[in-house]
């Protein structure tokens, strides 16, 4: 109970940084995506079974806080997820020396195909119904932007992140040692 | 043990993939209001603190780093001020002017409308830039198709959707927004829409009508709750529409809506 308090918590923590900090600060810079960070996170940490949950609670908030269509960054993460988990299997080996390029290039690659995938649904939606389809713009520009501001704050995220989850173990019950960076 | 833990992992992606375009596709919005009330609701105190303080860290930064450019603010302000004294006895006579004016053209004076002012609390994290969330919602009266404007009657976007302690603004830009608009200078109609975030279009002028580079457009006060006389814009490109029926004009608006941080929004026209 606790524990699905606290991560409810951080979402709400998450979502109030990206949407009223992020964007008053750096108005003319795509800010990071603080909520695929924490799924991609999850997910290289836990793998897919024991994130999909947690993905799901992320984007239904985001989806009830940005006013879009509800299930819109439920499906997005919850894909996320599941291809952040594989890939990290394939290439998140502990004590490599490239694995901090190898989660650096997940992050940012899961910041592309979230951007794709909201394109695509925006574009099903629109031969549906206008109303519900103006809720995400696509250009090639910001995408890369903002893969590349969300893989610098997994950069400065990943650190603390890992002395938490060590420290904090019983409390967040990871599934998988977390991938030592070098 | 491997192909069943893979099988277990394939059943639970497609179960959410399968709920989710269920919801994506099927789901009335107004079966999801209750639950974006309470998540807003819940979230709007942190929003509201987070904003506030993100303002002031950027006013800060701003103000320390123009610290150099005061001294010569203040010697071009000195000479401003002399000749706005000169220039103020000028509009006092334009003001009378400017009353019958709109007047004739059945203009709301601006003191005519019931404000409530709100602070922007969040913005478009998708980066569409095309709405924003504003600290006022249906318990200030706030509800929607709202007209919401900015500083002296410049008109920023309407209300898209109100919760109880705050609201979604679909900015201009917002392909949402569709406005009816009359060209001041030569009295042409059509109509305004975002273009996703890149800009303004006026749309629907017909070939007769005249829309001319700098011609200013405002609201025409056709549609409900958009009263006449708000600016919206000033016209930077004329041009055709494909089938040549109607012209078409993209529109500069007055104020960069990314550094909007307070906004009204006309709850009533007191008229």
């Amino acid at each position: 109970m606790t524990r699905n308090i606290a991560t409810i918590l951080v979402l709400l923590l998450a979502a109030t940084v990206q949407i009223s900090v992020f964007p008053i600060i750096f108005p003319l810079f795509p800010g990071p995506n603080l909520f695929l960070l924490l799924v991609v996170y999850r997910a290289v940490t836990n793998g897919f079974v024991g994130t999909w949950r947690y993905a799901v609670l992320a984007g239904a908030i985001l989806d009830l806080l940005l006013w879009s269509p509800l299930g819109t960054h439920v499906l997005i993460f919850a894909l996320v997820s599941a291809a952040a988990g594989s890939l990290a299997k394939r290439f998140l080996v502990v004590h490599q020396p490239w694995n901090l390029l190898a989660l650096v290039g997940i992050v940012a690659l899961a910041s592309l195909a979230s951007d794709l995938g909201l394109w695509l649904i925006t574009r099903l939606l629109a031969a549906e119904s206008l109303r519900q389809a103006v809720f995400f713009k696509f250009t090639p520009s910001s995408a890369l932007l903002g893969a590349v501001s969300t893989a610098l704050a997994m950069l400065l995220f990943y650190w603390p992140a890992r002395a938490v989850s060590r420290r904090w173990r019983w409390f967040l019950r990871s599934g998988n040692p977390v991938p030592k960076l070098h | 043990m491997l192909k069943k833990s893979r099988k277990k992992k394939i059943s639970i992606l497609l179960t959410v993939v399968a709920v989710s375009l269920g919801l994506i596709f099927l789901t009335p919005e107004s079966l999801v209001r209750p639950f974006r009330r309470v998540v807003i609701a819940v979230s709007y105190p942190l929003e509201k603190i987070a904003a506030l303080l993100s303002y002031r860290v950027k006013n800060t930064a701003g103000f320390l780093g123009s610290i150099s450019d005061l001294r010569n603010e203040n010697e071009r302000l000195i000479r401003e001020n002399n000749s706005l004294f000169a220039k103020n006895a000028t509009l006092l006579s334009v003001q009378k002017e400017n009353d019958e004016l709109r007047s004739q053209l059945g203009l709301i004076p601006k003191n005519k409308y019931s404000l409530a002012a709100a602070f922007v609390i969040g913005h478009d994290s998708e980066r569409s830039g095309t709405w924003m969330t504003v600290d006022k919602g249906s318990g200030a009266g706030v509800a929607p198709g709202m007209p919401a404007i900015v500083s002296d009657g410049i008109l920023a976007g309407r209300v898209g959707e109100a919760a109880d302690t705050s609201a979604k603004v679909n900015l201009l830009t917002s392909p949402e927004s569709v406005i009816n608009v009359l060209d001041l200078e030569s009295g042409a109609k059509g109509v305004v829409r975002g273009d996703f975030g890149l800009g303004i279009i006026m749309d629907l002028v017909t070939q007769e009508d005249v829309v001319n580079v700098g011609d200013t457009l405002v609201t025409s006060g056709l549609g409900s709750n958009m009263p006449k006389g708000l600016l919206v814009g000033t016209v930077q490109e004329v041009r055709s529409t494909q089938d040549k029926l109607f012209q078409q004009a993209l529109i500069t608006p007055r104020v960069p809506f990314r550094d909007i941080d307070v906004m009204f929004i006309i709850t009533k026209t007191n008229e």
